[in-house]
C-alpha cells in the first residue's frame, strides 16, 4: 500500500515537473513580453475598459470577448499574484450595476450581460482561491 | 478575528440551547401546519397528470394501477408503476387511521415541509464544524435562517398544486444528503440503511419516472459529499460500507427497477423509445430544450427568483442572497465554503444553460448522451438542485457574516432576510398559490370537495361483475376526465374509472387512439351505425355519461374540449339528444347527473374470428367500405401470409409528386441569423462552417436541401443586412482559406451573387443526381423554385432601395436577372399535370386477381362521377353509377394480373375561378382570354382579387397563369381566410414578384390551413409609374385530387368456419383463463387489448374445461363470461400448469391494436382444452417484492435491533 502511495507521488511530482519543463518558456516569455511590471498599470484598465465597453456601449453578445477578458484576467492574476479578493469585489460592483438596471428594466439583454460576467468571474475567483 | 464576541458567546448555554430547539420546534411546527389552513374540510387538490387519487382512495388505486404492469385505461398496454406501491400501501395505512383524504394529504405536505426544514438545519450545523470552531449561537441563527431560505424560496414556493410523486424531493433531497453525511462523517451504517428505507416507501423518487430528478440531484450530492470527506474532513472513505449500500440499494428497489431494465432493453419499449430513440433525442428533447431555453435568465437564477413569472414587491429584496454569498467569498477561505461554491455555480449553469453561447452549444451538446432528453425541461428539472446547493452555500455565508460582522449588523440581515423570505411567501403560507382556478375555466378551483353521488358511481362501476370497457362522456381533449364537487370546485385528471375501479375507460380525443380521429369523424358525419361498430372493435360495453352543466357548456369554454367541441355535441343539451341516437340502453342513473348505459352490440374482450380480412389498415374494411364485414371479424394489417381466396382490401398510394410538398413545406424560406460581415477576419471560417456541415449532411437528402438553401438565404441576407456592400466589376475568385490577403474581397455584391449562383447550380445538379425517388426530386425542383422566386424579389428589393447610384443599380439588375435566368434553365422546371394522378399497389402473388375498384373523397364530400376514370394496366375503367353523386364512387371490377400494376385516376379538373369575378381598384380590360389589369399608382395600390369557389380546408391547390408586365413588377398572393378564436383572419401564404416583358407561365402549388374558410388570388402592382399595366391569361386554381383508391378482392362466398365455444374468465388484468370446447378446425382468437409480444398464450390440454356458471353470455352461447376475480398473487402460480405457448409467428396484430393468435389443433390442444393468457412480465413482479421487501425488513430490523458496535 506505501508503495502504491509512494508510486502516486512519484508520478504526480513527476508530470509536475514535466508540464513545468514544456511551459516555462512559454511563461517566461509572457512575464517578460506581456506581464511586466511596466505593463501592469496598463492590462487592468484594458480589462476594465473592454468589460465598460461591452456593458454600457455593446449590444452584441460575443464569445470572444467574453473568454478573451476573462482569459487576460486568469493570466494577469496569475502574473501579476493579484488576490481573489479582487475579483470578487469586482463581481460585487457588477451585481450593483445589475441589480440597479434590474429594478428598472428588468431581466432585459443587459442584465443578462452583466449576470454572466459575474458567473464568469465567480468562477475565475473560486479558482483563485481555492489555489491560494 | 474582527468581531466583538463576547466570550460567553462561544459556548451556547443550557439555557440557550433549551431557547434553540424551542425555536427549532415551533418553526417545524409552524411548518407542518402551514398546509391544514390551505384547503377547506373536505377539500382536495386532485387531478393533473398524476391524477392524485391514491390519496383519495389508496386501496382502490393500488388494484386498480400500480400492482399490474399494463394499464387499464383505453385499449390498454404496458404501463409500470411498481414503484409506488409502498408509498401508497404506508397511505392506506395512514389513511386507516385518519380516515380523512384531505388530512391525509395535509399531514403528507406538512411533513414535506417541516422534514425538508430539519434537514436543512442540520446539514448546515454539520458544516459549521469545519467553517467555525467557535460554536456561536451565530450558527445557529444560520443554520435556521438557511433552513427557512429552502422551505420558503420563491422557486420552491411553486408547485405545490396537485404535485406529482416526483415532488417528494423537495425534502429527500436534503434529507438523503444529510443522511449521508452522517454517514460518511460518523462511519455509521445505521444511517445509511435508513436513507435506503426512506428511498423504499419514496420507491417514485428512484424510479424510471424520476430520472431527471434523481440523476439532476444524486450524482452531483454523493460526489460533493466524497469530496467533502475526502479533502475537508480528511477522513478514510468507508469503501466496504458504500459497497453494501449500493448492493442494499439494488435489492431493495429491484421491484420496480428489475422489470424498468428488462423495459429499456427490450427494442420497441416505451422506455427504450423515450431513452434511445432519435425522436426522443431531437424532436422532444433538443427542441423542447431550445424553445424554452431563451426564457432562462442569469439574473433570476444568481438571485434563485422562480423564472417566467411576475416579479412581486419582495422578490427585489433577494438581492440580499448574492451579495452576502460574495462578501462570503471575501472574508473566509475555507475549503468547504469554496467546494460549495463549485457546486452552486456548476448547477446554476444547468439551471440557467445561457452563460456565454459556448456554454449553452455545450448544453445541447449534451443531448447526444442517450436519455439527455430527459433535461428538457432543464429548468423544472434543476431548480431543487440548484436551491439545495444555494441554501447549503447561503447557509455558510450568513455563518461567516454574522461572525465577522457587528451583532446589530448581523440582526439587521437576519431580520431584512427574514422579511423578504416571508413577504414573498404570503401566498404560499396563506394557500392562494395553491387555491387555484382550472385553466380556462370559469372559475372553478382546483380544490374539490367529492360529490357522495359520485362515490356510488364508482361503486357501482367497481362491482359491475362483467367484463367491458367504458367510455366517459362528454369527449374531452386530453386523456382527461371533469367531475364537478360539491363545493364549486372540479376533479380534472386522468379517469376516475380507470384509476379508482379497474375497468378500462376510455376519456378524452388522446384515449381513444389510434382511433380517435375516426371517432370524431363518425360523430360528425352522424354515423351512428359506425360508432357502433367502433365500440364494438374497442370491446366498448358502457357509456358513462356525466349531464353536469358545470362541467361543460359555458364553464369550460375551451381546454380541456377546444378539439374535440369542433366534432361533438356542443351543449349538454345537445349532447343528450347525440346519446339518445346511440344504440345503448340505460341501465343506471345517480341522482341527475351521472348515467351508466350499456352498448347494444358488443363484441366481448376475447373472441374466436368468424372473418378474416387481410386489409391496408384496420378500418378501411369498417369505415370507408362499410362492406357490411361480420362484427366478429378480424382485420389484419401486418404482412400475413394470404391464401389464395382470402379477402383482401387494399388501399393504392397516390405516387403523385405533389404530395411530397407536406404541410406547404417548400414555401418555407430560411430567415437566417447573419453575425459576420464579409469583410470580418472571421468570415472564412463561417465559410468553412457552411462546407463542413454540408458535408456532414450529405447522407439525409432534406437536410441537405435544407442546408444548402439556408446558406444560399443567407448570401441573399447578407447584402440586406449590409446595405453598403461595395459594387465591384470584377470578376469574383473564391479565396483560399490560406490566401489570408484576399479575405476582403468576400465583401462585394459580386462576391455574394456569384456564390449564390455556383451554390445554386451545385444544389441543383446535386438535386438531379442524388438517389432519391422521381416524387422526391420533383418536390425538390419545386422547393428550389420557389426559393430561387423569392430570393429574386428579395434581391431586386435591396438593389430598389439600396443607396448605390444608377449605373451600379442598373448593372446590379442586370447581372441578377442573367443569374436568375441561368438557374430556372439550370432547373428545368415543367408545369405540372394533374390530371392524371398516378397511384402504386403492391399485391402478395397470392392475391392477384378480380378486384372490386372504389374511390373515395378525403373529405367526405360528394364527387362527380363523371369527372373521373381509372386507367389500369391499359384497362380504362369507368364509374359504375356515372349520375349519383356520392363521396365514394365504385368503378366497373377489374382483374389484376401483375403484383405492381400501373394505375392512373384520369380527372377532370374543375378551373375553381372562372365563376367569380375581379374585385379591386382600377380598370380591368378583357381581351378574348387576356386580362389586362390598370392601376393608377396616384390613388391607389391596392390591386385586384379574384375569389376561389369550393376552397376547402386542407387541400393542395394548384395555382397556374400566364404574365406578362411591360417591365414593371407584378406582386402576386394567395390569400386565404382562417377562423381563429371565433374571427375571421386572412392569411397571405407567399408574394411572388414577378417581372417579364415576354409572356411567360407561373405556377404555384399551396395547401389550404386546417382552418380556412375561403381563399382568393390576388394581384398588385410594385412600379413607381403613375398608370401601371400588367397582363393574365389561363388563369387556373385547380384543386390537386388526393382520393382514396382502394381494391377490394372477389371471393366466393365463403363456407361458416365452425367457431369453438369459449368461455373467459379474468384472473386479474394481466391474466385470463379461457375455456374451449369443440375446436375441431384451425380458429382466430382475438383479444381486444393493446398489442404486445409479452401477452403469452398457453394452451393446457392436460385439464378438460369443467362447466362453471357464466354470468353472461354473447353469440348465442357461443362466448361466455365466468365469474371474474382480481387475484394479485394469482400469476405466482402459473409457472407449474401453464401448458404450451402458441409460437409468436402466430400471434399477429389484429384490428389495427390488439391480439390475434391462430390456434390449429396441432398447437397441442384437442377439441377440448383451456388457453391461460398472460402477460409474461408479470410474474416475475412476485420475486421482485419479495427481494425487496425482505430487504427492507432486514434493514429495519438492524436499525431497531442492532446495537453492538453500532457500526
Amino acid at each position: 500500500m506505501k508503495n502504491k502511495v509512494l508510486e502516486y507521488k512519484t508520478f504526480f511530482s513527476k508530470t509536475r515537473i514535466i508540464t513545468k519543463r514544456i511551459f516555462q518558456p512559454s511563461y517566461d516569455l509572457l512575464q517578460k513580453s506581456i506581464f511586466t511590471t511596466n505593463n501592469k498599470s496598463l492590462i487592468y484598465p484594458i480589462i476594465v475598459l473592454a468589460l465598460i465597453g461591452d456593458i454600457f456601449f455593446s449590444t452584441n453578445k460575443s464569445d470572444l470577448l467574453f473568454f478573451g477578458v476573462i482569459a487576460l484576467f486568469i493570466l494577469s492574476g496569475f502574473f501579476y499574484k493579484i488576490s481573489s479578493k479582487y475579483t470578487f469585489s469586482l463581481c460585487l460592483i457588477l451585481l450593483s450595476i445589475m441589480y440597479v438596471a434590474f429594478l428598472f428594466s428588468g431581466a432585459s439583454e443587459f442584465v443578462e450581460k452583466i449576470s454572466v460576467w459575474i458567473v464568469l468571474f465567480m468562477t475565475v475567483g473560486i479558482i483563485q482561491q481555492w489555489k491560494e | 478575528m474582527d468581531c466583538a464576541f463576547h466570550d460567553s458567546r462561544h459556548y451556547p448555554t443550557v439555557e440557550r440551547m433549551k431557547r434553540n430547539i424551542l425555536a427549532i420546534s415551533v418553526i417545524t411546527l409552524f411548518l407542518f401546519l402551514i398546509p391544514f389552513f390551505w384547503f377547506k374540510p373536505g377539500e382536495l387538490d386532485l387531478g393533473g397528470d398524476s391524477s392524485r387519487l391514491y390519496f383519495y382512495d389508496p386501496i382502490a388505486y393500488l388494484h386498480s394501477q400500480p400492482l399490474y404492469g399494463i394499464t387499464t385505461s383505453g385499449i390498454g398496454g404496458e404501463s409500470i408503476s411498481y414503484y409506488s406501491i409502498p408509498f401508497i400501501v404506508i397511505l392506506a395505512a395512514v389513511k386507516s387511521i385518519v380516515k380523512s383524504p384531505t388530512i391525509l394529504v395535509n399531514i403528507f405536505q406538512g411533513l414535506t415541509l417541516s422534514i425538508a426544514f430539519l434537514s436543512c438545519y442540520f446539514i448546515i450545523k454539520e458544516f459549521a464544524k469545519e467553517l467555525s470552531k467557535n460554536k456561536t449561537r451565530y450558527v445557529e441563527w444560520a443554520a435556521i435562517l438557511s433552513g427557512v431560505y429552502y422551505v420558503l424560496s420563491p422557486t420552491l414556493i411553486l408547485g405545490w398544486d396537485k404535485a406529482i410523486l416526483t415532488h417528494y424531493q423537495f425534502f429527500l433531497n436534503p434529507l438523503m444528503f444529510l443522511l449521508l453525511l452522517k454517514f460518511l462523517t460518523k462511519d455509521n451504517i445505521k444511517y445509511l440503511f435508513t436513507a435506503l428505507l426512506i428511498s423504499f416507501i419514496f420507491a417514485a423518487n428512484f424510479s424510471f419516472v424520476a430520472a431527471p430528478p434523481f440523476f439532476a440531484f444524486y450524482p452531483l450530492a454523493i460526489l460533493f459529499l466524497l469530496l467533502y470527506v475526502k479533502l475537508i474532513v480528511k477522513k478514510p472513505l468507508p469503501i466496504w460500507s458504500i459497497g453494501i449500500g449500493l448492493l442494499m440499494f439494488l435489492l431493495i428497489h429491484i421491484f420496480h427497477l428489475g422489470p424498468q431494465v428488462l423495459s429499456l432493453f427490450s427494442g420497441g419499449s416505451e422506455i427504450n423509445t423515450a431513452v434511445f430513440s432519435d425522436e426522443a433525442k431531437y424532436s422532444r428533447g433538443l427542441s423542447y430544450f431550445s424553445a424554452i431555453a431563451p426564457s432562462i435568465k442569469a439574473s433570476y437564477s444568481l438571485m434563485n427568483l422562480a423564472q417566467m413569472t411576475n416579479l412581486g414587491i419582495y422578490s427585489f429584496g433577494f438581492i440580499i442572497f448574492p451579495i452576502l454569498l460574495l462578501f462570503a467569498f471575501k472574508w473566509n477561505k475555507s475549503r468547504i465554503y469554496l467546494l460549495s461554491g463549485i457546486f452552486f455555480l456548476i448547477t446554476l449553469f444547468f439551471v440557467t444553460a445561457n452563460i456565454t453561447g459556448v456554454g449553452l452549444r455545450f448544453y445541447k451538446s449534451l443531448f447526444d448522451i442517450p436519455g439527455f432528453s430527459m433535461f428538457r425541461n432543464y429548468f423544472g428539472q434543476w431548480i431543487f438542485v440548484f436551491t439545495f446547493f444555494y441554501t447549503i452555500l447561503l447557509g455558510q455565508a450568513l455563518m461567516i457574516a454574522f461572525e465577522k460582522l457587528r451583532t446589530k449588523y448581523s440582526i439587521v440581515i437576519s431580520l431584512v432576510a427574514v422579511i423578504v423570505l416571508l413577504g414573498n411567501a404570503i401566498p404560499f403560507i396563506n394557500g392562494n398559490l395553491v387555491n387555484k382556478i382550472h385553466h380556462e375555466s370559469k372559475n372553478i378551483k382546483v380544490p374539490n370537495k367529492i360529490d357522495p353521488e359520485y362515490d356510488n358511481v364508482l361503486f357501482y362501476i367497481r362491482n359491475i361483475p362483467h367484463d367491458g370497457k367504458f367510455i366517459s362522456l362528454p369527449l374531452m381533449g386530453p386523456g382527461y376526465q371533469i367531475v364537478s364537487g360539491e363545493n364549486g370546485g372540479a376533479y380534472q385528471g386522468p379517469s376516475t374509472i380507470t384509476y379508482l375501479t379497474g375497468k378500462n375507460d376510455f376519456t378524452g380525443y388522446d384515449g381513444l387512439m389510434p382511433f380517435n380521429e375516426t371517432f370524431l369523424q363518425l360523430v360528425k358525419t352522424n354515423d351512428i351505425s359506425g360508432i357502433n361498430r367502433l365500440f364494438a372493435l374497442l370491446n366498448i360495453k358502457y357509456v358513462f355519461y356525466n349531464s353536469d352543466p358545470k362541467i361543460y357548456d359555458d364553464t369550460f369554454p375551451k381546454y380541456p374540449y377546444d378539439h374535440v367541441r369542433d366534432y361533438m355535441p356542443k351543449t349538454q343539451a345537445e349532447y343528450k339528444k347525440f346519446i339518445a341516437k346511440l344504440p345503448i340502453k340505460k341501465i343506471k342513473s345517480f341522482g341527475n347527473k351521472y348515467h351508466i348505459y350499456e352498448v347494444d352490440n358488443f363484441l366481448p374482450h376475447i373472441y374466436a374470428a368468424d372473418n378474416i380480412v387481410h386489409a391496408s389498415d384496420a378500418l378501411t374494411p369498417y369505415f370507408v367500405l362499410d362492406s357490411k364485414e361480420s362484427i366478429r371479424t378480424v382485420v389484419f394489417t401486418d404482412d400475413v401470409p394470404t391464401e389464395k381466396n382470402a379477402p383482401v382490401v387494399i388501399e393504392a398510394t397516390n405516387i403523385n409528386p405533389l404530395n411530397e410538398l407536406v404541410n406547404n413545406y417548400h414555401l418555407h424560406v430560411h430567415e437566417p441569423f447573419i453575425s459576420r460581415r464579409p469583410d470580418d477576419i472571421l468570415y472564412p471560417l463561417v465559410i468553412a462552417r457552411e462546407k463542413n456541415t454540408l458535408r456532414s449532411k450529405e447522407r439525409i437528402p432534406s437536410d441537405y436541401l435544407d442546408y444548402s438553401m439556408l446558406h444560399l438565404s443567407k448570401r441573399v441576407f447578407e447584402l440586406e443586412k449590409y446595405k453598403q456592400t461595395p459594387v465591384i466589376y470584377e470578376k469574383f475568385i473564391e479565396p483560399k482559406l490560406w490566401e489570408l490577403h484576399r479575405w476582403k474581397n468576400y465583401y462585394s455584391w459580386k462576391s455574394n451573387l456569384t456564390r449564390y449562383e455556383s451554390g445554386m447550380i451545385a444544389l441543383i445538379y446535386w438535386i438531379s443526381s442524388v438517389d432519391i425517388s422521381v416524387s422526391n426530386r420533383n418536390a425538390m425542383k419545386i422547393k428550389v423554385d420557389q426559393n430561387l422566386s423569392q430570393h429574386e424579389a428579395h434581391i431586386g428589393r435591396i438593389i430598389h432601395e439600396s443607396d448605390h447610384d444608377d449605373k451600379s443599380k442598373k448593372y446590379l439588375i442586370s447581372q441578377k436577372n442573367k443569374i436568375f435566368n441561368n438557374l430556372y434553365q439550370s432547373l428545368d422546371i415543367k408545369p405540372n399535370d394533374i390530371s392524371r394522378i398516378p397511384y402504386a399497389l403492391t399485391l402478395p402473388k397470392e392475391a392477384m386477381g378480380e378486384y372490386e375498384v372504389f374511390l373515395k373523397s378525403e373529405i367526405d364530400e360528394s364527387l362527380e362521377p363523371q369527372a373521373y376514370l381509372i386507367n389500369l394496366e391499359k384497362t380504362i375503367l369507368e364509374p359504375q353509377n356515372p349520375t349519383s353523386n356520392t363521396s365514394l364512387i365504385k368503378f366497373a371490377n377489374a382483374n389484376i394480373v401483375h403484383q405492381n400494376p400501373n394505375i392512373a385516376l384520369h380527372y377532370n379538373p374543375k378551373n375553381l375561378i372562372l365563376d367569380s369575378e375581379w374585385v379591386g381598384i382600377g380598370t380591368i380590360e378583357e381581351h378574348n382570354d387576356e386580362t389586362i389589369i390598370s392601376v393608377d399608382n396616384r390613388f391607389s395600390t391596392g390591386g385586384y382579387s379574384r375569389k376561389i369557389n369550393d376552397y376547402n380546408p386542407s387541400m393542395q391547390y394548384l395555382v397556374t397563369f400566364d404574365y406578362y408586365t411591360e417591365g414593371i413588377d407584378l406582386i402576386f398572393n394567395l390569400k386565404e381566410k382562417q377562423r381563429e378564436k371565433n374571427k375571421n383572419l386572412t392569411s397571405a401564404y407567399f408574394n411572388k414578384n414577378l417581372s417579364s416583358r415576354i409572356w411567360t407561365t407561373s405556377q404555384s402549388i399551396v395547401t389550404s390551413a386546417a382552418n380556412s374558410v375561403g381563399g382568393y388570388v390576388h394581384f398588385s402592382i410594385n412600379s413607381d409609374k403613375d398608370i401601371a399595366k400588367l397582363h393574365i391569361r389561363n388563369l387556373s386554381v385547380i384543386e390537386v385530387p388526393n382520393k382514396k383508391l382502394f381494391f377490394k378482392k372477389i371471393v366466393p362466398a365463403q363456407k361458416s368456419i365452425p367457431l369453438p365455444e369459449l368461455q373467459f374468465k379474468k384472473i386479474n388484468p394481466t391474466m385470463y383463463n379461457i375455456k374451449v370446447s369443440n375446436a375441431r378446425d384451425p380458429y382466430t382468437l382475438v383479444f381486444s387489448e393493446s398489442f404486445s409480444d409479452k401477452w403469452k398464450l398457453y394452451i393446457d390440454s392436460s385439464s378438460i374445461p369443467n362447466s362453471e356458471p357464466a354470468t353472461v353470455s354473447y353469440f348465442n352461447g357461443q362466448i361466455k363470461e365466468g365469474r371474474h376475480t382480481n387475484s394479485f398473487f394469482a400469476n405466482s402460480k402459473i409457472e407449474k400448469n401453464k401448458g404450451v405457448s402458441i409460437s409468436e409467428e402466430n400471434h399477429n396484430m389484429g384490428n389495427g391494436y390488439a391480439n390475434a393468435w391462430t390456434i390449429s389443433p396441432t398447437d397441442g390442444g384437442k377439441e377440448n382444452y383451456e388457453l391461460n393468457l398472460v402477460f409474461e412480465p408479470q410474474r416475475y413482479i412476485y420475486l421482485y417484492l419479495i427481494i425487496s421487501t425482505l430487504t427492507a425488513l432486514s434493514l429495519l430490523g438492524y436499525i431497531l435491533f442492532y446495537k453492538k458496535n453500532n457500526k
